[in-house]
C-alpha cells in the first residue's frame, strides 16, 4: 500500500482539527474559534470565515440579549410607576371623598336641623348661610378638579392683556384680609426698582396663583409675617419677573418637597386633617403658571420657620388662535324679575327642576317642564315659548338631540344649554352645537337670569329687525 | 506617528493617515485606542485612511463594528484595505467589508501603491 503525500496528511489533520473545533460551536460553544495555520490558504480562509460567523451570531446575540434586557427595566419600571401613581390617586380619591363627605355632611345636618320647627328666624338665616358656604367649598373643589382636566388637556384659553402686577397683587391681599387680620398677621409688599410697571399677561390666571399661594402661606402660618415680594428674575432673557411669597409658617419637611406639586402625592394625610384642602392648588398653580410662560418653584423651606415660593413670568405673546378666548367681562348685574316671560324647562332631575321652577316662578317668569328630550320636542313644537332651558343629559333624547330637532323643524326659539359637564360642553363647544348660551351646573341665579335676559332679549331685537 | 500597542499610526507625506495593524490580536479597546489615535492624526480634517492589515490577526466581532461605526465615516474620506494576496488575506478583507459595511468608499488591495494611488482621488 502507498502512502498517501504528504500534503493530504496535513490537510487531512487540519480537517479534522477544525471539524473537531466545529463539534464544539455547534453544540453551542460561541466563545470557541477555529484554529489558523500559517499557510493563509483556502482552509485558513474557510475557517476564518466561519469564526467571523460565529462571532457575528454572538455578537447579534448579546446586543438581542442586551435589548431585551433593557426592554424588561423599561417595562418594570413604568409598571411600578403605574402602581405608584395608582396608590397616589388612591390616597388622591381618599382625600377627595374626605372633602367632599364632611361638608355634605355638615349639609344634611343643617338641613335636619332647618327642618325643625322652633328656630328662630336668625338661627335659620346662619344655617341657610352654612349651607351654602358648604355647597360652595364642593363647588370649589369641583372647580378645581375640573381646571387641572381642562390644562391637561390643553383646554385652557388665555386672554393676554397689559396686567399692573403689584395691582393684582394689592387686591389678592386685600381679599385675603379678614383672614390674615383673624390670625394677627403682618403682611408686605416689596417692590424692586420699578419691576412691574406692567406685564402683559392673563389677568384672571395671574390672580387665581397669586390666591393660591398667599391663601396657601395665611393658611400654614399662626404668628408672623407674610411678604410677597415683586422683582427682576432675569432680564437679560426679556421680559422675566419674579415674584417670591414667603411666610413664617410651618414650612415643609425635605421629604415632602420633591412631591409637593404633583397632584396625587402632594398631601400629607396629617397635613389635610390639621388645614383642610386636597393638595390642588399648587398643582393647579405651576400647571397655569407653566401656560403663562412661567414656572412655580419651591425657593426654599425650613420646617418651623417657613417656606418662599417663587412664580416666574414672562410676557405673553400676543393671543394666538389656539389662545384666544372670548374677553371675560365682568357681567352685568342681572334684573332680578322676568315677568311675562314664558319658559320651557327640560330637566329629568326632578330636584333640580323644582329648584329652576321655584326660582323662575318666583321672578315672574311663566314655567312649564319636560323630563326627558321627546317631552321638551312635543311640548316646544306645540306651543310658542320665549326661552327653553334644556338639561344635555336627559333619557331617550337627550338635549343636543333634543335642540337639533327643534332646529330641523324650524323652531327658533332661544336655547340655553343646562351641563353638569363643562369639561365635555364648554360654553363656546355648545354655541357651536347650536344652543344659544350654555350654564354650567351648579350655576348662580344670578348667572341663571343673565342668560335668559341675553337670549330673550336677542330674540326680541332679532324679530324687531324683521319687521323693520 | 502614534505608536499602540496593536499598531502603528502616521500622518504620510501626503496628507493620508496610514494605520498598520501589528500582528496581535485587537480586543474592543485596542479598537478604540488605534481609531482615536487614527482621528488624532488627522488633524481636525477628513483625510483618506490606509490600512494595512497583512499583519492582522483576525477581529472579534466587537472591534470589528467599532472600526466600522460613524467615527470612521466622519473622520476620514476614503478606506484602502491592504490585505495579504492570499486567500485568508482576500476572506478578511472582503469579510471585513461585507460586515462592517463601512459608509466611505472603501477598497481592497494587495500592493501598497495602488492602495495610495486609488486614495489620491479622495483628498480634500
Amino acid at each position: 500500500m502507498t502512502e498517501p503525500p504528504r500534503d493530504v496528511h496535513f490537510a487531512s489533520d487540519r480537517v479534522a482539527a477544525l471539524l473537531e473545533v466545529l463539534e464544539l460551536m455547534a453544540s453551542g460553544d460561541t466563545e470557541k474559534r477555529l484554529p489558523l495555520s500559517n499557510e493563509g490558504d483556502e482552509l485558513d480562509a474557510i475557517a476564518h470565515g466561519i469564526n467571523v460567523l460565529v462571532g457575528e451570531l454572538a455578537y447579534s446575540s448579546a446586543r438581542i440579549l442586551e435589548s431585551q434586557e433593557a426592554q424588561a427595566i423599561r417595562l418594570r419600571e413604568a409598571v411600578a410607576q403605574a402602581e405608584r401613581a395608582n396608590a397616589a390617586k388612591d390616597v388622591f380619591l381618599r382625600n377627595v371623598s374626605h372633602e367632599i363627605r364632611t361638608p355634605i355632611a355638615a349639609i344634611l345636618g343643617f338641613a335636619n336641623l332647618l327642618a325643625s320647627t322652633d328656630l328662630s328666624p336668625e338661627d335659620r338665616a346662619d344655617l341657610v348661610r352654612r349651607l351654602q358656604a358648604n355647597g360652595q367649598a364642593i363647588l370649589s373643589l369641583l372647580g378645581d378638579l375640573l381646571e387641572i382636566a381642562r390644562i391637561d388637556a390643553n383646554k385652557i384659553a388665555l386672554t393676554p392683556e397689559r396686567v399692573s402686577v403689584p395691582e393684582v397683587v394689592r387686591e389678592v391681599l386685600t381679599s385675603l384680609e379678614i383672614e390674615t387680620q383673624a390670625k394677627g398677621l403682618q403682611v408686605r409688599v416689596e417692590i424692586a426698582g420699578d419691576a412691574f410697571a406692567t406685564l402683559r399677561t392673563d389677568r384672571y390666571r395671574l390672580r387665581q396663583i397669586l390666591v393660591n399661594l398667599v391663601a396657601n402661606a395665611v393658611k400654614f402660618t399662626e404668628s408672623g409675617s407674610i411678604v410677597v415680594s415683586l422683582g427682576v428674575a432675569r432680564a437679560d432673557a426679556g421680559d422675566q419677573w419674579a415674584i417670591d411669597v414667603a411666610d413664617t409658617g410651618i414650612g415643609i419637611p425635605a421629604d415632602q418637597q420633591p412631591t409637593l406639586f404633583e397632584p396625587f402625592e402632594q398631601v400629607d394625610s396629617s397635613i389635610t386633617r390639621t388645614y383642610g384642602g386636597t393638595g390642588l392648588g399648587l398643582s393647579l398653580s405651576r400647571r397655569l403658571a407653566e401656560r403663562l410662560g412661567g414656572s412655580l418653584v419651591l425657593l426654599r423651606s425650613t420646617p418651623g420657620q417657613g417656606s418662599t415660593f417663587r412664580l416666574t413670568l414672562s410676557a405673553l405673546a400676543t393671543a394666538s388662535e389656539a389662545d384666544a378666548a372670548p374677553v371675560r367681562k365682568s357681567a352685568a348685574p342681572a334684573a332680578r324679575r322676568l315677568d311675562g316671560i314664558h319658559i320651557l324647562l327640560a330637566e329629568d332631575n326632578h330636584d333640580m327642576q323644582l329648584t329652576v321652577r321655584r326660582i323662575l316662578e318666583k321672578a315672574g317668569a311663566s314655567v312649564e317642564t319636560a323630563l326627558d328630550g321627546r317631552e321638551a320636542i312635543e311640548k316646544a313644537s306645540s306651543c310658542s315659548f320665549d326661552v327653553v332651558l334644556m338639561d344635555v343629559r336627559m333619557p331617550h333624547v337627550n338635549g343636543v338631540q333634543a335642540m337639533r330637532t327643534l332646529r330641523e323643524q324650524g323652531i327658533e326659539v332661544p336655547i340655553v344649554a343646562l351641563s353638569a359637564d363643562p369639561l365635555t360642553l364648554p360654553r363656546a363647544e355648545a354655541r357651536d352645537l347650536g344652543f344659544d348660551d350654555c350654564l354650567s351646573k351648579p350655576f348662580t341665579v344670578e348667572a341663571l337670569f343673565a342668560a335668559i335676559q341675553l337670549v330673550h332679549r336677542l330674540k326680541t331685537t332679532t324679530e324687531l329687525e324683521r319687521r323693520v | 506617528m502614534i505608536d499602540t500597542p496593536t499598531a502603528r499610526i502616521s500622518l504620510n507625506d501626503a496628507g493620508f493617515v496610514v494605520v498598520r495593524i501589528r500582528d496581535t490580536s485587537q480586543s474592543l479597546a485596542d479598537a478604540k485606542q488605534n481609531l482615536a489615535a487614527a482621528i488624532s492624526e488627522t488633524h481636525g480634517r477628513r483625510r483618506p485612511l490606509l490600512i494595512d492589515i497583512r499583519q492582522a490577526r483576525a477581529l472579534d466581532a466587537n472591534a470589528r463594528h467599532h472600526y466600522s461605526g460613524q467615527t470612521l465615516d466622519e473622520g476620514f474620506s476614503a478606506l484602502a484595505l491592504l490585505v495579504h494576496a492570499s486567500p485568508l488575506g482576500r476572506m478578511m478583507g472582503n469579510i471585513y467589508l461585507r460586515v462592517a459595511r463601512p459608509g466611505i468608499p472603501t477598497q481592497l488591495f494587495a500592493d501598497e501603491d495602488g492602495a495610495l494611488e486609488w486614495l489620491r482621488q479622495y483628498r480634500q
